[in-house]
């Protein structure tokens, strides 16, 4: 019996001990997310904040929509209107791994916005706390992990001293900001107003709710029906089973032919126009949610626009590659996509009348629009998925 | 005439609908007139509620004859599908205004041949009390004494389907269950047994 008793009591020890010395040793952490700022941290105010962190999904930080990664390593997260607490740029992202929310605090050098900044690429790095360059407004970047995605260029106004040897997918980034920082149509340079939500209001207002290829297709299959069943009225040979199958069968194919392929608009109503100058365009998609739903535009590069600053019109918004948008019944999104002169543009006659709220838009913008009077500009209409976006007339901006 | 020959099919009923069913889509995918009033008619909610009620109420009338009076209302019934599907595709209407619309065609299209082969002065006399003297009821009831008569209103093929466009961004499919009950009442008012001859004795 006492051994029994001793032999419990040493185990229990031993197993109280164990116990205590699994509790003692810690966890082994999972290595986490860590990311950087591109550009050496630089960031300005009401610019796009560009972070790279590889093996995130998605990232956002306070305020800001959730971002999904771009570049050419799918590791870079454009943030917009983020605001950094001082040196410090808080950034929640999903670990692509273990699905996890990690919070990381990313140093930045924030750049001030009242004089102009130059981005000086040296090669080899400079070291910080090196003397200031004496080009006025001068910040020397290094020419080491430079940002493949244009919309991170756009904290600085000029870039200068661009070494040889980079490689294709940075030079393209810096030639295609270069492009868009000049034009007064670039979304990202645009300050937070409302002319621009009255201008889209007032032409989602006028515009058609569906597209042509819809109308189209009824109206050939309205025909049909017409034919077929005047035709079988005044038969009397097939049986009535036939007869009416020959009525029915293509109304059951057009049915499905518009539920399958997201060829209505569904909850959202999505409508987009656009403005053409001489140094680029801009592509403006106005997403309103009759019911609660999400729809996806097809589209890199999505700018969202806001009423005013601070405004919560970025919340249900995921942007990257394509641009999701998550809404409420009677929530409206505005949506700017950096629109090259090269894409698909089409006349046909009879131009609408120019609405005013779009006129005071365009004023802001530092330009008038207008258009041909005998001609309209209709752009390809963007792809979606879970809407359908109906192409407004287009302007030209000079 | 050969008293043998089929029935001709149908076709006026499904004609106006596929004609109303095209003008609306028309009208949807072309820019919207500057009036007020024209305004209001391009509305894609109006439209849908005007259409689908015209295409109940033309899927409840009886077929010329009992000869082929399924395969007519059936014609009638799904010709519409298409331009419903597009005009409320257009108002944003919900998945469930789509099953309860549909329970709404199939309630009266069966109710429609249930009369093709019955009783038919009494079906079209229920039927035109169901359609107009049932929501004018309901509306003066309403407007003179402050009764609520909602259920009178959803019950008719003309006014249900247009209270169902109205809300078609929230309505549920059980907004449709007035509507359906009152296509079983006509139904069940034209399978009525007629009074048998007494035997002679």
């Amino acid at each position: 019996m006492r051994w029994i008793v001793a032999t419990l009591f040493a185990l229990s020890l031993g197993g109280l001990s164990l116990g205590g010395l699994s509790l003692a040793v810690p966890a082994v952490a999972a290595p986490g997310l860590t990311g950087e700022v591109v550009l050496d941290g630089r960031t300005r105010a009401g610019r796009p904040v560009v972070v790279r962190i590889a093996g995130a999904v998605r990232a956002r930080s306070a305020g800001t929509p959730w971002a999904t990664p771009r570049g050419v390593a799918r590791d870079e997260f454009v943030l917009f209107d983020a605001h950094p607490d001082g040196q410090i740029l808080v950034v929640d992202a999903e670990s692509a791994e273990t699905g996890e929310i990690e919070s990381l605090r990313l140093e930045v050098r924030p750049l001030p916005t009242n004089v102009p900044a130059v981005a000086l690429l040296d090669d080899p790095p400079a070291q910080v706390g090196s003397p200031p360059d004496p080009i006025p407004g001068g910040v020397r970047v290094r020419a080491e992990n430079l940002p493949t995605v244009a919309e991170a260029w756009f904290v600085f106004d000029d870039v200068q001293r661009v070494p040889d040897g980079l490689g294709s997918a940075e030079v393209s980034a810096l030639a295609e900001w270069r492009l868009r920082a000049k034009s007064p149509l670039e979304p990202i340079l645009w300050e937070p107003s409302p002319h621009a939500w009255r201008a889209m209001s007032a032409i989602a207002a006028r515009a058609p709710t569906l597209t042509p290829d819809v109308s189209r297709a009824l109206h050939i299959l309205a025909a049909t029906l017409v034919a077929l069943i005047l035709l079988v009225a005044r038969s009397r040979k097939p049986s009535p089973t036939v007869r009416a199958a020959w009525v029915i069968v293509p109304a059951l194919l057009a049915s499905g032919w518009l539920l399958i392929g997201d060829r209505l608009p569904g909850p959202m109503r999505a409508h987009s126009t656009f403005m053409v100058g001489d140094g680029g365009g801009v592509l403006v998609v106005r997403v309103h949610a009759l019911r609660d739903g999400a729809a996806t535009l097809l589209a890199p590069g999505a700018v969202p626009l806001r009423w005013e600053a601070g405004d919560s019109a970025t919340s249900g918004l995921t942007i990257g590659d394509a641009t999701t948008v998550e809404l409420e019944a009677g929530s409206t999104r505005l949506l700017a996509f950096p629109w090259s002169i090269g894409s698909e543009v089409t006349t046909r006659a009879s131009h609408p009348p120019f609405p005013a709220e779009a006129e005071a838009w365009t004023h802001e913008l530092g330009g008038n629009a207008g258009g041909d009077s005998s001609s309209t500009l209709i752009a390809a209409p963007l792809r979606a998925r879970g809407t359908r976006v109906v192409a407004v007339e287009g302007w030209e901006f000079y | 005439m050969n008293a043998a020959a089929p029935e001709r099919g149908p076709w006026l009923a499904p004609i106006l609908i596929v004609a109303v069913g095209a003008m609306a889509v028309s009208r949807l995918a072309s820019p919207v007139p500057a009036g007020a009033g024209a305004a209001r008619l391009s509305d894609p909610g109006v439209l849908l509620a005007s259409f689908d009620a015209l295409w109940v109420v033309l899927a409840s009338l009886p077929a010329r004859s009992s000869r082929g009076a399924l395969w007519a209302t059936l014609t009638t019934a799904l010709v519409g599908l298409p331009f419903h599907l597009a005009i409320a595709g257009a108002a944003g209407a919900a998945p469930e205004h789509r099953a309860a619309l549909l329970l709404l065609v199939a309630a009266f299209a069966v109710a429609g041949w249930a009369g093709s082969n019955g009783r038919r002065v009494l079906y079209a006399g229920g039927l035109v009390l169901l359609t107009l003297a049932l929501p004018l009821a309901a509306y003066a009831l309403e407007d003179l004494l402050g009764v609520q008569l909602r259920w009178g209103l959803a019950a008719s093929p003309l006014t249900g389907p247009a209270l169902l466009g109205r809300a078609a961004t929230t309505t549920s499919w059980t907004a449709a269950i007035p509507g359906a009950a009152g296509a079983l009442i006509l139904a069940g008012l034209a399978r009525w047994p007629s009074r048998a001859p007494e035997p002679a004795v």
